[in-house]
């Protein structure tokens, strides 16, 4: 779920094909990580078990992702600024590399838990016993209303002229910045905004699951961000939205799936996710193709037949 | 209904100052000390065999090069080096020698861009505030241009990746002409064109410059077409001006006939 956010997100970077916006991801997360524990005095006196009083823990969550979204939208900005010379593949790889970057510094600083893993208390609700459904419930519905506005906000932006610039900057950049476009802060722009959504979802992250560790914020826990986007064609709004909810259920389904037929084989399709994803991925970009030559001919066909009629 | 005609201006009546510019590419000489000036309303022609710089000038006037040797100046303003979308709000507007049209926008989508993209400078203050005001109601006033120029609505609603290549060129122009210019560069108008297209062109280009006080610079190998429309005649060859003044007398001069046809 959260990851739709970003993937919408990262559909918007106007030709900004990015690959580290886990990146910023793990970036709100340590961000929120960072302001909890300043907040709150020492993690050792930490009562992982207990909530905090709930107003107190709802007013930190918010700062919390509002701390995420501003450190990845500043650092959003330095890198834009960095890369806006380097292009194409180049940049692809500038942005990988930023992503790897931001893990590794979590993995080697002991402020923040290291290669361990930072742990938090819950902040509003526990999930221990008969509140676990109202934890649930509350992030599921703060998650989708988020959704909704970012969904709501992106479409206005569409719809404005700034959408048009957009869309003009995908299919020429040359011709758009002739017509008086700003192409490139136009870029710097999307990139920011879409790096502030990814951060401030890291921060709602950290508070949900309570244990991060940088690992969560490897490449392959990335893939299924840039997954969906490439699954949903790209600047589809919507079709990006359903994309990513489709893998996502079949990211939850898959496990259970295959155990059917015995827990080894549900053991064995965990092994082998990785490659499983590779070969989606595969599939996702070959099988267009393959199906547009069958289209292509198909529409050849009965054109051949309209002028055979209207002869 | 194209913007206001040429508003009095105090400064000279030279528009584009373009003054010992040079340009190569990793070795190869494409322009050398290349000056030329263009007046309010003038029609310039520029032409030149194949390779001799004449795309690579625009390049440089147009800022998808930097140039490194020379100044531009427009209307007395130095624009050397600037980005692309600086020079458009300027007032140069270009079109390309293939159209470069959006394919997936639509007609009036393509001419709205630049009416507000010249005059409202990209910025999170401005995005929030265009997020409350859909690109549809700047429509009204594209939707004229468009249809003064192509004889297109967008009642059709088609993307301009259905229009036949003649249609492109004219909604490029469109395009160019949406922000209201003062200088217009063509590359090629008529290239791909038939003869009646291309005298439609002529014809369109010669009552906007009437109309509007519009200059231009016109790149065409069409040498009756460039005769017919511009006063002046530039000629460039291997990167440098070999000749510029009235048409006929530039197309009779020998060094020009030898350029284009070889040594008799």
């Amino acid at each position: 779920m959260l990851l739709l956010v970003q993937s919408l997100n990262l559909a918007w970077k106007v030709r900004l094909f990015s690959l580290g916006h886990h990146g910023f991801f793990g970036l709100g997360a340590y961000a929120a990580a960072i302001t909890t524990r300043l907040t709150m005095s020492d993690p050792g006196s930490w009562n992982l078990e207990e909530p905090l009083n709930r107003l107190a823990g709802l007013t930190l969550l918010a700062v919390c992702v509002l701390a995420g979204a501003t450190l990845a939208a500043c650092l959003a900005r330095l890198l834009s600024s960095l890369f806006s010379r380097i292009r194409g593949d180049y940049f692809v790889v500038a942005t990988l590399v930023f992503a790897e970057m931001v893990r590794s510094v979590a993995a080697n600083w002991d402020y923040v838990g290291g290669g361990l893993g930072f742990e938090v208390p819950y902040l509003i609700f526990t999930k221990a016993g008969g509140e676990r459904l109202i934890y649930g419930t509350f992030y599921a519905v703060l998650l989708l209303s988020l959704n909704l506005v970012v969904f709501v906000a992106i479409r206005r932006i569409g719809r404005s002229v700034y959408g048009l610039y957009i869309g003009a900057i995908a299919d020429d950049p040359v011709a758009a910045e002739l017509s008086g476009v700003d192409v490139i802060r136009l870029q710097s722009l999307m990139f920011v905004l879409a790096a502030a959504v990814a951060g401030g979802a890291g921060a709602l992250f950290l508070h949900f699951t309570t244990l991060i560790a940088p690992s969560d914020f490897s490449f392959l826990n990335g893939l299924p961000i840039v997954l969906g986007v490439v699954l949903g064609g790209m600047r589809s709004a919507r079709c990006v939205i359903a994309a990513t909810c489709i893998y996502t259920f079949y990211e939850v389904i898959k496990l259970r799936f295959f155990g059917i037929f015995g827990p080894e084989y549900g053991e064995l399709i965990a092994d082998w996710k990785e490659a499983l994803l590779g070969i989606f991925l595969i599939l996702i970009v070959i099988l267009p193709a393959l199906m547009r030559q069958g289209w292509v001919r198909k529409l050849a066909r009965e054109q051949k037949g309209s002028v055979a009629n209207a002869w | 209904m194209l913007g206001e005609t040429s508003a009095p201006c105090a400064s000279s009546e030279v528009l584009l100052h373009v003054e010992k510019i040079s340009h190569e590419f990793a070795g190869l000489q494409a322009l050398s000390n290349v000056s030329m000036r263009a007046r309010r309303g003038e029609i310039i022609g520029l032409i030149g065999p194949n390779g001799s710089g004449k795309t690579t000038l625009f390049n440089l006037i147009t800022g998808v090069y930097a140039a490194r040797h020379g100044r531009i100046f427009f209307e007395g303003h130095d624009i050397t080096g600037m980005p692309g979308h600086h020079i458009a709000s300027a007032g140069i507007m270009r079109t390309f020698q293939n159209p470069r049209i959006f394919a997936s926008l639509g007609l009036v989508e393509h001419l709205v861009i630049p009416m507000w993209a010249v005059s409202r400078p990209v910025s999170f203050i401005d995005l929030v505030r265009q997020m409350s005001m859909p690109w549809r109601s700047l429509a009204p006033a594209a939707e004229k241009i468009l249809q003064s120029i192509t004889a297109l609505t967008s009642v059709d609603e088609i993307p301009a990746s259905a229009l036949s290549y003649g249609r492109r060129r004219l909604l490029e122009l469109a395009r160019c002409l949406a922000s209201s210019p003062r200088l217009l560069l063509l590359d090629e108008p008529t290239a791909g064109l038939n003869p009646n297209e291309a005298c439609e062109v002529h014809a369109l280009l010669e009552r906007l410059a009437a109309s509007l006080g519009l200059a231009m610079i016109v790149i065409d190998h069409n040498v009756d077409f460039i005769e017919r429309l511009c006063s002046r005649l530039v000629v460039l060859v291997n990167g440098c001006i070999i000749r510029d003044g009235p048409g006929e007398e530039v197309l009779r001069d020998p060094r020009v006939v030898a350029a284009y046809y070889g040594e008799r």
